[in-house]
């Protein structure tokens, strides 16, 4: 049992995280510091803000599952009410500057209420699928409709809100969460594979009618710089525009890192927005193929070690929490390093853990959190060797 | 509800979620694994690539103007300089968008003030336009402007149409609450626009202040491609002497002009390079132009300006010393507003060139005229080369040598009577000195001239006709196409009615007659039209044997001295010899003999003005009526008027000048002889005698200051 007791704390997510922090720190300061020229307020920020997530996570290592159920609709309402809140009083200069109506600025500092609002809504999402699950004990194609008719219910308003932001990159990230813990709930193949295959299909045909037929989604609500940002990707050097610019610079970054890179703070590409969306190229251009395959190895540890937890502590409802943010720091890391790769189009999403950016930082932290509490209450409620998820 | 994840135990035979969980575990491997895989093709296999394209420079020459060739008189005193002034140049860099240039623009605003900007709606003198507010405008708001401004077809549009489409979105009140700094900003913002890449403009060079150049230099580093420079503007020590030929330079803003665009643009010019717009800046611009200067500028893969090399420092344009000495210019212009002062009836002005008559090189030229609006006298020298006016008795020369070279005259038959000529239904021809029908005064050719016969010249374009004998009353039964055919032939072997190949990109060559029946008037200057250039030249060719030298202005082609002052002579404008009059000199002789009677026979028609000199002169008065057709007089059938006009040359055996003095549009009962009176005031001046002779002292000694000078 003492074993046990020890294992309450999951050093590996511990470590995978602190990793995170000092390669973020480091990075930050490469690029900020040494390579603009820039004051060290951007790395000290940073430091500052893993220490408020710290202590967040310490905080909502506290909270047992039955905690987190009731406190699940709570957090949901608080976060709608903040999204609506930010598209009343958004900062103004960040939206002139970035055409989102997504952060507050409060004392000087922004913040970006949807950051918070994806851990709210990965705990209701998981809260409502969890109940369904317990309501209809088994699943068939008529309680499966119900489940995503419920899931779809939660989700929606998020998305809308968040849509009206302006902010296509964290909808994107919505809808991996939504993918991750609908694929989890147990809906059943009949379904999903259609469904799935729709999603993919519409997406596909998306792209098909950006490259051929754009007048329809500009109908639809899309907007011209987001056509851009396809073009650019599928033709970056055809096309001279800013997005095609950032892209191809990012590419030359970290293309010309090679294997070993560049070394600590050596920068010879402009890319803009280094510090934030665009952090990987420094990775890429001062530590070169390996450092980059070891930033991405630590990514899968963490995510593996996520795993880890929901088949040692079996339990439905962490399941599905842990499954969100999963599938948010996934999505997060996969869409960020490869749009600046070249593999996906750009969009805004930051690099998780490493990019400069306090409510992103608290948001991924906040996850940490729920996934450290998960192994911290286990042991309160183990009294069963069920093979089992409950 | 009390529920509670405890009690959801999921009955089923076997749970989904491990299965699952492995398939999400799987996903992220994949996706992990993907992106793995395409790092290590960007950053293994395609590394050396990528950094063989950071490392990439690409070297790009720019050129830089240079100052323009100044231009001295024949004692190398300048008449046209450059004055250095401070400026605050752009080059714009090969990856600066539009964007980034409003913005530098915003940001220079608050250091320079830019002039006019407030004077917006004003009709003249003003920098912007409300159409440079709008494109400013238009840069800083692209994306609002067509996503929320434009309609689906029009975002279809492409190029200039999207952009035309684009700015007839801003409207007025866009643009109507610009401060002036933004004001400002857009003025700078149009002229940075107008760069081409890596070319350098101007944004300031008028009234650039101190405090401005020192504001600018401390922010460089914040103004990317902006920097403090000197650039040039044309001065006139001389005030306007000579301005209407000396001509004049485009602005930056005009450039090259649009006509000839493309043959400058293949000759290495900028499209906003200032060129010689008029006379003889524009005749000489490859000379006074220069040679760019030339640098290399290397810009690494972000299109940053990483070096520049000057690979020639350029060279300054060559410098024109004409023929023309300006003391002697001045006395001629002084002379000419003098006789201005005798003006009468509809007559508006004189004009005065002198040559000289063996190399074909101005001396002097003016012209002067009265502008009744204003009530001054105005230079207008350029006349002198685009006007033209029938020149009257004044071409008798040439009427006699076409004779000689038709063979109408000879030396054993050349007495001809002069009376008055009378042909059925024409006006009577006669001579001024004899009006009495049936009078007869037997003449030669020389006497012909002397006393200005238009009887004896008439009666030789008859032979020219074929007709020898003159019965009053009868018809004339000549063909008169043939012989105003060869007249003009023989005339323009002395330049009148052709190109006087003078270094002045607008000459004209005067105006045919048009009534055949008037072709006898052709012989006593009635007829074509000339101008006072064309009256120059031609006395020059009877002054110097029948030799037909090419007109110019412009002497020497000096380089730059290292004092920015005259360096050495490059070249030397050769005169030229355009043709030699098609006649033995044996003829010329007597022309010659005729004129120098006219200034020294006693029935001379120039002998009351122009004899009695210590020099001798030769020349050829000349009264011709004429019509004047301005504003002034009657515009329909013309104002019957006179103009007067002389030609000379002196001395007579070794002509160093030759002058042609024209006064048109005199009252027909005049009694101006200012075009004598100017051409002997002209030579005097010339000559340094009578009332121009301790003007010759002070003249000597200033030229001797002068040299001085320049030796220092």
């Amino acid at each position: 049992m003492k074993e046990k007791k020890e294992a309450r704390i999951d050093y590996g997510i511990i470590l995978s995280v602190m990793l995170l922090a000092i390669i973020s720190i480091l990075t930050l300061f490469s690029t900020s510091y040494v390579m603009a020229g820039s004051s060290l307020r951007m790395t000290i920020m940073q430091i500052a803000w893993y220490v408020v997530g710290a202590i967040a996570v310490v905080i909502i290592m506290q909270f047992d599952s039955e905690q987190l159920w009731k406190l699940a609709p709570y957090a949901y309402a608080t976060g709608i009410l903040l999204l609506i809140l930010v598209l009343l009083f958004y900062d103004r200069p960040l939206y002139l500057s970035t055409g989102g109506k997504s952060w507050f600025r409060i004392a000087g500092l922004t913040f970006q209420p949807s950051e918070l609002v994806k851990i709210a809504f990965i705990i209701m999402l998981a809260r409502v699928v969890t109940q369904h699950n317990s309501d209809y004990a088994n699943h068939d194609v008529r309680s499966d409709f119900i489940l995503l008719g419920k899931i779809a219910l939660t989700s929606l308003p998020p998305m809308i809100l968040v849509q009206l932001q302006g902010d296509l990159g964290t909808n994107l990230v919505f809808i991996s969460i939504v993918i991750g813990i609908t694929l989890m709930s147990g809906v059943t193949w009949k379904i999903l594979l259609p469904l799935f295959g729709s999603v993919a299909g519409l997406g596909a045909s998306l792209l098909l009618l950006v490259v051929y037929n754009r007048d329809f989604l500009l109908k639809l609500g899309f907007k011209t710089y987001q056509f851009k940002r396809v073009d650019s990707w599928l033709n970056p050097y055809h096309d001279t525009q800013d997005a095609a610019y950032q892209l191809m610079q990012s590419i030359k970054a970290i293309g010309s890192g090679k294997v070993f890179g560049k070394g600590f703070g050596v920068s010879e590409v402009y890319v803009p927005v280094r510090e934030s969306d665009m952090i990987f190229a420094t990775i890429g251009e001062n530590f070169g193929f390996i450092g980059g395959a070891i930033l991405i190895f630590i990514y899968f540890m963490l995510i593996y070690q996520m795993i880890r937890v929901c088949f040692d502590t079996k339990n439905i409802f962490y399941t599905y929490i842990a499954t969100g943010v999963i599938m948010m720091i996934l999505f997060h890391v996969f869409e960020n390093v490869g749009m600046s790769i070249g593999l996906l189009p750009l969009t805004g999403i930051p690099l998780p853990f490493i990019s400069q950016g306090g409510s992103a930082l608290l948001g991924n932290m906040m996850g940490i959190g729920l996934i450290m509490s998960m192994r911290y209450h286990h042991r309160s409620y183990v009294f069963s060797k069920d093979e089992d998820f409950r | 509800m009390k529920s509670n994840s405890r009690h959801h135990r999921d009955r089923k035979s076997k749970s989904h979620i491990p299965f699952r969980l492995n398939l999400l575990f799987f996903g992220a491997f994949a996706c992990f694994a993907l992106l793995i895989l395409r790092l290590a093709y960007l950053q293994i296999v395609s590394g050396e690539e990528y950094e063989a394209e950071v490392q990439r420079t690409e070297t790009t020459l720019a050129t830089g103007s240079v100052p323009r060739g100044e231009i001295y008189d024949a004692s190398h005193r300048k008449l046209v300089g450059n004055e250095a002034i401070q400026t605050i140049t752009y080059t714009r860099g090969s990856g600066v968008s539009s964007e980034d240039m409003a913005h530098i623009a915003l940001n220079l605003a608050n250091y320079i003030e830019m002039p006019n900007v407030t004077q917006l709606e004003s009709k003249k003198d003003y920098d912007i336009k409300t159409r440079d507010l709008k494109d400013f405008w238009l840069v800083l708001n692209q994306d609002k402007v067509t996503d929320q401004r434009m309609s689906e077809e029009e975002k279809k549009l492409t190029g200039g149409e999207f952009y035309q489409a684009q700015i007839a979105k801003v409207t007025d009140e866009d643009v109507a609450d610009f401060s002036k700094e933004e004001k400002e900003a857009a003025a700078i913002f149009s002229k940075m626009n107008g760069a081409y890449a890596l070319t350098t403009i101007n944004i300031k060079n008028d009234n650039v202040t101190d405090a401005e150049i020192a504001k600018v230099s401390e922010n460089l580093s914040s103004l990317p491609g902006v920097d403090t420079g000197t650039d040039w503007v044309r001065s006139y020590p001389q005030g306007s002497m000579l301005s209407s030929i000396l001509g004049s330079v485009t602005t930056e803003k005009e450039g090259i002009p649009a006509s000839q665009a493309a043959a400058f643009l293949a000759n290495g010019y900028a499209r906003n390079d200032r060129v010689g717009k008029s006379q003889i800046e524009k005749q000489y611009e490859t000379v006074l132009a220069g040679s760019k200067s030339k640098s290399e500028t290397e810009t690494n893969s972000n299109g940053d300006v990483i070096n520049t090399i000057e690979k020639y420092a350029g060279d300054k344009g060559d410098n024109l010393v004409l023929t023309i000495d300006m003391d002697f210019q001045r006395t001629v212009e002084e002379i000419a507003r003098e006789a201005l002062k005798d003006r009468q009836g509809l007559n508006r002005g004189i004009y005065i060139v002198a040559t000289n008559p063996k190399t074909g090189a101005v001396l002097a030229m003016t012209g002067q005229e009265y502008n009744p609006k204003t009530g001054k006298v105005e230079d207008a020298t350029l006349a002198t080369a685009t006007k033209a006016f029938e020149m009257g008795s004044t071409v008798k020369g040439a009427t006699v040598l076409s004779a000689y070279m038709d063979g109408a005259l000879t030396l054993d038959n050349n007495v001809i009577v002069d009376e008055p000529l009378k042909f059925l239904g024409t006006p009577e021809i006669n001579s001024v000195f004899n009006r009495v029908p049936g009078n007869r005064i037997p003449l030669t050719d020389i006497t012909a001239l002397e006393r200005s016969s238009n009887v004896y010249m008439s009666k030789l374009a008859l032979r020219m006709g074929g007709k020898y004998n003159y019965t009053r009353n009868e018809a004339v039964k000549v063909d008169a196409d043939p012989v105003l055919t060869r007249l003009r032939q023989y005339f323009a072997q002395f330049g009148l009615g052709a190109s006087t190949g003078i270094d002045l990109p607008s000459e004209s060559t005067g105006l045919p007659g048009v009534d055949p029946n008037k072709f006898m008037y052709f012989a006593f200057g009635q007829y074509d039209t000339y101008t006072t250039m064309q009256l120059a030249q031609y006395v020059s060719t009877i002054a110097n044997n029948g030799k037909r030298m090419g007109l110019h202005l412009v002497d020497e082609i000096w380089s730059t001295g290292k004092d920015g002052e005259l360096g050495k002579v490059e070249s030397q404008i050769e005169p030229t010899l355009l043709n030699t009059v098609n006649v033995d000199q044996k003829y010329i002789d007597r022309v010659q003999k005729g004129f120098y009677q006219v200034v020294n026979g006693s029935q001379g028609t120039g002998h009351k003005r122009l004899g009695g000199t210590s020099y001798v002169s030769a020349g050829k008065t000349g009264t011709a009526q004429s019509s004047y057709y301005g504003s002034q007089g009657d515009p329909n059938n013309g104002t019957q008027t006179i103009n007067k006009t002389y030609v000379g040359y002196a001395p007579y055996d070794d002509p160093e000048i030759a002058i042609a003095v024209a006064v048109p549009y005199l009252p027909t009962n005049n009694s101006n002889y200012q075009s004598q009176i100017a051409a002997k005031k002209v030579l005097d001046a010339y000559f340094q005698v009578g009332a121009y002779a301790n003007k010759a002292d002070d003249l000597q000694n200033e030229h001797k200051d002068e040299e001085v000078e320049v030796a220092e």
